[in-house]
């Protein structure tokens, strides 16, 4: 840049500048001018949550524009809960391809923990002891803001002499929790019992409902919420079938699953989920899977996935959990790599893990002989709601 | 055949001549060429002349397109303190060129992450009206934050 006699500069292009006031009074003269609220959110919606709930308190302006559900909603991010029962909870945000491990305030050496469900960016934690029949402790969790709240303890805690184990549902702001006698235990022939807490009243009750169904064979703990009602799957001889729980009647059904092939070694990976509010479930194989539709009462086999590269040496199933519109979510834990499907679209996604995070398979645990797998991952949207705001207790 | 030379005005009243096809890279420059032709002078009264300066010089990159990306980040944090990158942002807004918006909030962003409560206060020069009692009801909450 040239400067001519008079002061003034000429700049590459030729253009003629005027001399400029020094850069300390500028910044005198900006001491009186207001940064426009639209550079503020532009700055804000770059910062992540640490910054941002700490800056909440720089003023009250500030304040209501990180507050403001039309700036939260545009930054939050949708992410996927994985959890991995031993080692906490993992969030994977397939929009910026990574996977995160969340703070998550109950890590300790005494309880695993499981995520039942989530609402409007809130998640539905359990804690269980790891040995058996220990208190069951219920919590609302906001990943975002590190806020929660520990919910009222089961009216019926479980008792430490009898067999027992539970099935969990969440749904219509109800969380449902079925106890159920172990099938290894002979002398037991009492039934299985409901425990209902209402996120509204903040309240457990125990409906009078009982049923009789053999639920020591629920493939996962954490049933599928559609329409009303909770899906659970059996396998029971070699079959599969579905249990249906009516949330507001807490009356129970069985439907047939679909008439798919089962791998008897490996049942625990078919998975129940909606699409198109419908209710479908995954037949696995080991290099990719089948999804099963049903709709009008009728099953039809709807999408099948191969994966596009050779597992070595692994004859496990792959891991799958389906979302909303048409997602579905594979854990590879032989290549360490998630593969998000788009059904619909017809396309997917590779993410290679990296760092501490191994795509773990789903926690097992055996529970008086009863092979669990907890850890079917949930999506869920950051929001700034705090615990209290569903549930007061 | 000359190009066509528009003429902006920073609030000092300082002009500023800028090739037309260059400062259509703003679209709020772009409205009013295609409303009236822009002959005359544009006036940007919140916009001073060392930002507009600035604003000039970055309209006048010669950067082929697939290097813009990385030449917009230099550019900005060539120019890495707070209030430059703030006057920037703003003229950015009132001119709406996008690029140039993001670039420079995302740099303050960066500078002000590991920034504390009063460091914040400072560069973004907020009037802190907070009551203590407040304050400490939001530390208390989140902890973790601070």
């Amino acid at each position: 840049m040239a400067r001519n006699n008079d002061g003034k500069r000429e700049t590459a292009c030729g253009i003629v500048v005027e001399p400029t006031p020094k850069r300390t009074k500028i910044h005198e003269s900006m001491e009186n001018t207001i940064i426009p609220d639209d550079v503020l959110r532009n700055i804000l919606s770059r910062l992540s949550a640490k910054p941002l709930m700490r800056f909440r308190c720089s003023s009250k302006h500030w304040n209501s524009l990180i507050t403001d559900p039309c700036f939260i909603n545009s930054i939050s991010r949708r992410m996927i809960l994985m959890h991995s029962g031993l080692t906490g909870l993992y969030a994977f945000d397939p929009k910026h391809q990574n996977i995160i491990k969340l703070t998550y305030p109950f890590e300790d050496q005494i309880h695993k923990c499981n995520v039942i469900g989530t609402l409007n960016g809130i998640v539905l934690l359990l804690l269980e002891k790891y040995y058996y029949g220990g208190p069951r402790i219920f919590i609302l969790y906001n990943p975002l803001t590190r806020a929660s709240k520990k919910l009222p303890s089961l009216p019926d805690p479980c008792c430490l002499l009898t067999a027992t184990t539970y099935a969990y549902g969440f749904g219509h702001g109800n969380i449902i929790t079925i106890r159920y006698p172990c099938h290894t235990c002979p002398s037991n022939n009492t039934y299985n019992k409901f425990n209902v807490f209402n996120l509204k009243k903040g309240s457990w009750t125990v409906p009078k409902t009982t049923f009789k169904f053999s639920t020591d064979l629920f493939v996962h703990q954490v049933g599928i919420f559609l329409n009303g009602f909770i899906h659970w799957i059996r396998f029971v001889s070699n079959k599969f079938d579905i249990v249906v729980l009516d949330v507001t009647e807490l009356v129970v059904s069985r439907i047939d699953a679909p008439r798919m092939k089962v791998d008897c070694y490996n049942p625990y990976f078919s998975v129940l989920g909606t699409l198109h509010g419908c209710l479908c479930m995954s037949s696995m194989w080991c290099n990719g899977f089948d999804l099963w539709v049903k709709e009008h009462d009728e099953w039809s086999k709807q999408y099948s996935f191969r994966l596009p590269f050779y597992r070595h040496g692994c004859d496990n199933c792959l891991d799958v959990s389906i979302f909303e519109e048409g997602r579905i979510l594979v854990k590879d834990e032989v290549s360490n790599q998630i593969i998000m499907c788009h059904l619909f679209e017809r396309y997917y996604d590779i993410f290679k893990c990296a760092g501490e995070m191994r795509v773990a398979n789903r926690f097992e645990y055996f529970e008086k002989g009863v092979k669990f797998l907890v850890g079917k991952p949930f999506e869920y949207v950051e929001s700034l709601l705090s615990p209290s705001d569903i549930c007061h207790v | 055949m000359s190009k066509k030379t528009l003429t902006l005005m920073s609030k000092d009243k300082q002009l500023f001549n800028i090739e037309e096809h260059l400062a259509v890279q703003s679209v709020t420059i772009r409205n009013m060429v295609k409303e009236d032709g822009a002959s005359s002078v544009i006036p940007l009264p919140r916009v001073d002349s060392e930002t507009l300066a600035l604003v000039i010089e970055y309209l006048n990159r010669q950067q082929a397109p697939e290097e813009d990306e990385d030449y917009v980040k230099k550019f900005v944090d060539e120019r890495g303190e707070i209030p430059t990158l703030l006057e920037l942002a703003q003229a950015a807004l009132d001119l709406d060129i996008k690029k140039l918006m993001d670039a420079a909030c995302m740099k303050v962003a960066d500078l002000i992450k590991d920034f504390t409560l009063e460091e914040v206060r400072e560069a973004l020069r907020i009037e802190n009206d907070r009551t203590p009692e407040e304050e400490k009801a939001i530390r208390d909450e989140f902890q973790w934050a601070f």
